[in-house]
């Protein structure tokens, strides 16, 4: 049985523009707001439902995103205890960022390697 | 019509074994489901740390035109030049996010969409084509992201580094 995965604390800094989530099991993960934008799981940013996947689009690893109201994060929120919705300044709130998604979006070299 | 009478006791232990029964069932239930799942995860801490607010200071230095004899391709909107060599992102799409073509017109086949705000290397043009300038823009880092877009929704970013 595998234990589940779950965010412990996360922490969406403004002026780095980095998105930091502490993970139950210790994995510290640091997304730049422009690869969470990049990687936004909702049906507009993937294309239509029919793209949509659970796991994040290898893709979004090689794409640079500029600084723009498009990738600055206005608010961020819990979705219930599975998830999480960021509202950006371009108005976009759509994407639902479930913890294993997001744990899969993890940047770190450890994680990529995997 | 027929009736019939039960003794209480039949009837006590009749309704307790049906009691029991129904408690087993539940126990098994119970028992086969995978712990994960019925494990409560809790919500986590959640902090924003807000960006500092910008304090713009008025600038008083006279601005002097002078009617220049050159011209110069301004695309974009932005007053920045579009050229080969310097970064530009998509902008202006709504969200929707720009095609980008295998050639420079819109009868080319697009490629693959460019999201909005992505960043591309400027590696040629600019080209005429269907009423529209194009350039040929490449990710940089990954040159097989890249095709002809329409300059109309590309911006010059202020660092040569994306």
């Amino acid at each position: 049985m595998v234990a589940p995965i779950f965010p412990k604390s996360i922490t969406a800094d403004k002026n780095a523009r980095v998105l930091t989530v502490i993970w139950n099991d210790e994995h510290n993960s640091q997304y730049p707001f422009g690869l969470l934008r990049a990687a936004c799981p909702c049906a507009e940013c993937r294309g239509g439902h029919e793209n949509m996947r659970s796991e994040p689009d290898p893709d979004v690893f090689s794409v640079r995103m500029a600084e723009s109201p498009a990738t600055k994060i206005r608010n961020v929120e819990a979705v219930g205890s599975y998830a999480l919705t960021i509202e950006w300044e371009d108005g976009h709130h759509f994407g639902i960022y479930n913890w294993r998604y997001l744990r899969l979006l993890c940047p770190c070299p450890i994680c990529r390697e995997k | 019509m027929i009736r019939r009478n039960f003794s209480p006791l039949v009837l006590a232990v009749s309704i307790g074994l049906a009691i029991a029964l129904l408690g087993a069932i539940f126990a098994i239930i119970w028992s086969s489901l995978p712990q994960g799942e019925t494990q409560l995860m809790p919500t986590p801490i959640l902090t924003v740390i807000p960006a500092p607010t910008a304090t713009l200071t008025p600038s008083v230095s006279p601005i002097s035109l002078t009617p220049s004899a050159t011209s110069t391709l301004m695309v974009g909107g932005t007053g920045n030049e579009i050229q080969v060599g310097v970064y530009v992102q998509i902008t202006g799409t709504g969200g929707d996010g720009l095609r980008l073509r295998a050639g420079p017109g819109t009868e080319n086949e697009p490629i693959f969409l460019g999201r909005e705000a992505e960043v591309f290397l400027v590696k040629d043009g600019p080209k005429e084509g269907s009423g529209y300038t194009w350039f040929f823009l490449e990710a940089p880092y990954d040159t097989t992201r890249s095709g002809w877009a329409v300059a109309n929704y590309l911006q010059v970013i202020a660092s040569n580094e994306p």
